[in-house]
């Protein structure tokens, strides 16, 4: 049941964009080995279709490392698996939750440490929103 | 060979219900443009027979009946939306042709052959899971029959979002259901002209004699009865012309009497205009601006005003379109008149590349503006729209003109500061 389709990630290289070099005097040694710059984008998404930025609100002690003002990635094109941080729909609204499982039996924990467990198969697809990939916290 | 048609249920009802999770299993209505009348609804607001088309004025009984939503059709989220459905098709078969914001063909290779059912079923649980949109697909030998193989998969849910018509007796039974008007080519005349001569269904249809169909329907119409018999007359096409004439336009929010808001509102729709002009690569030589008055207060009949202006040669420079639309304004305003919408049309396209160089004319489309428009669309992509744009296109809430949007949800996928939020 939660054991979705993955297709290998394709990553584009993006292409350099200006190789001339720049100097007036002498040209740079440096020039034919320019690399790309690094960029964060490039490391956190691998699915750009897939993927989904959200914002964490709420405050709780020891919630998963994660706090309020949090930017959260979800990629969904990811498979759940035990121990995924995940965001689901409980009571009408979207939360943060740690999926566990065991055998078929499959259940989430929420930052209060208290449990929702999964009925039916068919539940997961429902409740579950997408796995988190990556969260950026600001130090700021 | 065989052909999919790739069709979003409910396109605009769901974005909003995979962001926003008390819109779950509600009925929704989406508004037009300006919030004025009904142009999508949910499947439960389907069930409520919301009529298309009603100002939201005439269902408020409904709404509050039935615990209605409303909202104001959010482009910049269908628009995202719909290229993320489009590419995760893209990620499943690579002819693909978009077909509209919730709709495309695909040309299937021989490898699906002996599984063409659980294809459809793969296409539709991954775009589920990676947009949380649902998706029904057809699949069968024509585009013709595709559409009505997914037209029927969306009415009966047994089929499981997924029908494929790969036997004859199969496609003759499913044809048999589908009434003339509702196939895909049929107009209504034609459809009209159809049902006098007692042919009802898709399958009575597709059993008249070629001669008699060329004389009735025209060759169109024999194209889209050869389909129904499963011989394919249209393909998968994925390039796209370029536009001919670029459109911008709105209803006012409110009605505007004053010709310093119509200016402001036309340099805007020219700028736009613009922007997507430059995004073609292409030049246009020709404006047109139009301004519409309030259509029962005319007497005299005449509501529509406009104008066009021939440039001494083609630009795709805003501060050219914006001062010409200003012009036009100036030249077409009325005091007396209340204003409702105004539009700006750029015709006489041509590619960049294909202008002729005039040495001596004072204003073309210079290298100097060019770089200048380049700067500013970048800008605008990098740091939202209209961040950087022509003094004329006013700043602020000012601008009355601008469209109503009572219901707006969040721009979730496009806008840092429009994020959907979780609760830790």
């Amino acid at each position: 049941m939660l054991h979705q389709q993955m297709v290998p990630e394709k990553k584009k290289k993006r292409s350099l964009k200006d190789k001339r070099s720049m100097e007036t005097g002498f040209p740079s040694p440096a020039t034919d080995h320019l690399e790309d710059r690094l960029n964060l984008h490039d490391y956190i998404v691998h699915n750009e279709a897939a993927t989904y930025f959200c914002r964490i609100r709420g405050n709780q002690d020891d919630a998963f490392g994660l706090f309020d003002g949090d930017l959260l990635i979800i990629d969904r094109s990811l498979a759940y698996k035990h121990h995924s941080l995940v965001i689901a729909m409980v009571d009408g609204e979207h939360r943060v939750s740690r999926l566990w499982n065991k055998g078929d039996r499959w259940s989430l924990q929420f930052s209060d440490s208290s449990f929702h467990h999964l009925e039916r198969s068919g539940d997961a697809e429902h409740l579950l929103w997408g796995v988190i990939s990556h969260v950026v916290h600001s130090c700021l | 060979m065989y052909y999919a048609l790739i069709d979003c249920n409910n396109f605009y009802a769901s974005c909003e219900q995979v962001f926003d999770p008390s819109l779950r299993n509600r009925p929704i209505a989406i508004l037009s443009n300006n919030d004025g009348c009904i142009i999508a609804r949910s499947k439960q607001a389907k069930l409520l027979d919301i009529p298309m088309g009603s100002p939201e004025f005439k269902i408020r009984p409904i709404i509050k009946k039935h615990n209605v939503a409303i909202r104001s059709s959010n482009y910049a989220l269908y628009g995202d939306m719909s290229r993320r459905v489009m590419e995760t098709l893209q990620s499943c078969t690579p002819n693909l042709e978009v077909y509209s914001i919730d709709e495309a063909f695909a040309e299937l290779s021989q490898s699906y052959m002996d599984s063409l059912e659980a294809y459809g079923q793969l296409i539709r649980n991954r775009v589920m899971s990676w947009t949380g949109i649902p998706v029904s697909v057809g699949i069968a030998s024509t585009k013709t029959l595709a559409k009505i193989a997914n037209e029927t998969a969306k009415k009966y849910p047994k089929l499981n979002g997924v029908l494929v018509l790969d036997r004859h007796d199969k496609t003759e039974k499913v044809l048999n259901r589908v009434a003339v008007e509702n196939v895909w080519g049929v107009g209504r005349n034609y459809a009209k002209t159809l049902r006098k001569h007692g042919i009802v269904s898709a399958l009575e249809l597709s059993r008249q004699p070629d001669s008699w169909i060329k004389k009735t329907m025209k060759v169109t119409g024999l194209r889209t009865v050869w389909e129904l018999r499963g011989k394919p007359c249209l393909s998968v096409e994925q390039t796209v012309e370029p536009r001919k004439g670029i459109l911008s336009s709105r209803s006012f929010g409110q009605p505007v009497t004053n010709s310093e808001d119509l200016k402001e509102a036309v340099t805007h729709f020219a700028s736009r205009a613009a922007e997507k002009l430059r995004a073609q690569n292409s030049v246009a030589n020709t404006i047109t601006v139009t301004l519409v008055a309030d259509k029962y207060a005319e007497h005299n009949g005449q509501y529509k005003f406009g104008m066009s202006v021939n440039l001494p040669s083609a630009t795709a420079d805003t501060t050219t379109f914006s001062s010409v639309s200003k012009m036009i304004v100036d030249e077409l305003f009325n005091p007396s008149k209340t204003y409702k919408k105004a539009w700006t049309m750029l015709t006489g396209i041509v590619p960049e590349r294909e202008i002729q160089a005039e040495i001596f004319s004072p204003v073309g489309y210079s290298t100097r503006q060019h770089r200048l428009m380049e700067s500013m669309d970048e800008v605008n992509a990098r740091f939202g729209k209209q961040t950087m744009t022509v003094a004329g296109a006013g700043v602020g809430s000012d601008q009355s003109w601008r469209m109503k949007q009572e219901h707006l949800s969040s721009r979730y996928t496009t806008q840092w500061n429009e994020l959907m939020e979780v609760r830790l």
